[in-house]
């Protein structure tokens, strides 16, 4: 019986220990459910925006429409690439996340800790991004 | 009191051991979140690039065609 105490005390000492493991997935599951979000916000505002140029060359214009590309792809790879490099974040953040069982030490607690806030800052990055082309995504950054 | 003391720590030791079986149940759902959100983001940016690059194409070759038609009206006698 003592044993089987000293084992549960280990177990629960680890554990209590480990309090960053949850918040660590709970932070990556959410800035993935960001990034998504935003992806599929970039696909159809970028839909909407190739719609136009193609109205405008239509309209006879293919010059403007073509200088109006150019500025908008700009502006918009620099989003894609807020996107890609917090989506690049996440998988690195949940590949660094101990199994179960194995414990976390001060050391390895201060670098999920550190990625945790990353993650963070990634998420806010995206938000700012998008919002640069006018996508707001609800619930972060004043909403829709 | 042998008794009540081996009584008790047996309690407590099935206290802690249920809560280790909830913390290990929450981890596993964590995990399956994160791990759901990642296969979903993944496969989101990969939509993305290829939708983008295509619709881009598609414009730069609308334009292109617009661009040769004028100018071949320029040119015309």
């Amino acid at each position: 019986m003592i044993g089987r105490m000293m084992v549960a005390l280990s177990i629960f000492g680890l554990s209590a220990c480990g309090g960053v493991v949850p918040t660590m997935l709970r932070t990556t599951a959410s800035t993935a459910a960001l990034v998504s979000g935003g992806y599929r916000a970039l696909r159809i505002y970028d839909t909407e925006k190739q719609a136009g140029f193609q109205k405008r060359v239509k309209a006879g214009d293919p010059l403007g429409a073509e200088a109006e590309l150019n500025a908008y792809v700009s502006k918009r790879d620099t989003t894609l690439k807020a996107l890609d490099a917090a989506s690049v974040a996440v998988e690195s953040a949940y590949a660094l996340i101990p199994a179960v069982g194995q414990a976390v030490d001060p050391k390895r607690r201060a670098e999920l800790g550190a990625w945790i806030t990353t993650l963070m800052k990634l998420g806010v990055d995206v938000a700012s991004a998008l919002s640069t082309l006018g996508i707001r995504i609800p619930n972060l950054g004043g909403g829709q | 009191v042998i008794e009540l003391v081996k009584l008790g720590l047996d309690t407590l030791g099935g206290l802690i051991t249920s809560w280790i079986g909830a913390s290990e149940q929450q981890r596993i759902e964590l995990e399956k979140r994160a791990l759901d959100g990642i296969a979903v983001m993944k496969g989101e940016r990969t939509l993305t690039h290829d939708a983008l690059d295509a619709s881009e194409a598609e414009t730069r070759k609308a334009i292109a065609e617009a661009k040769a038609k004028l100018e071949g009206e320029d040119t015309r006698p």
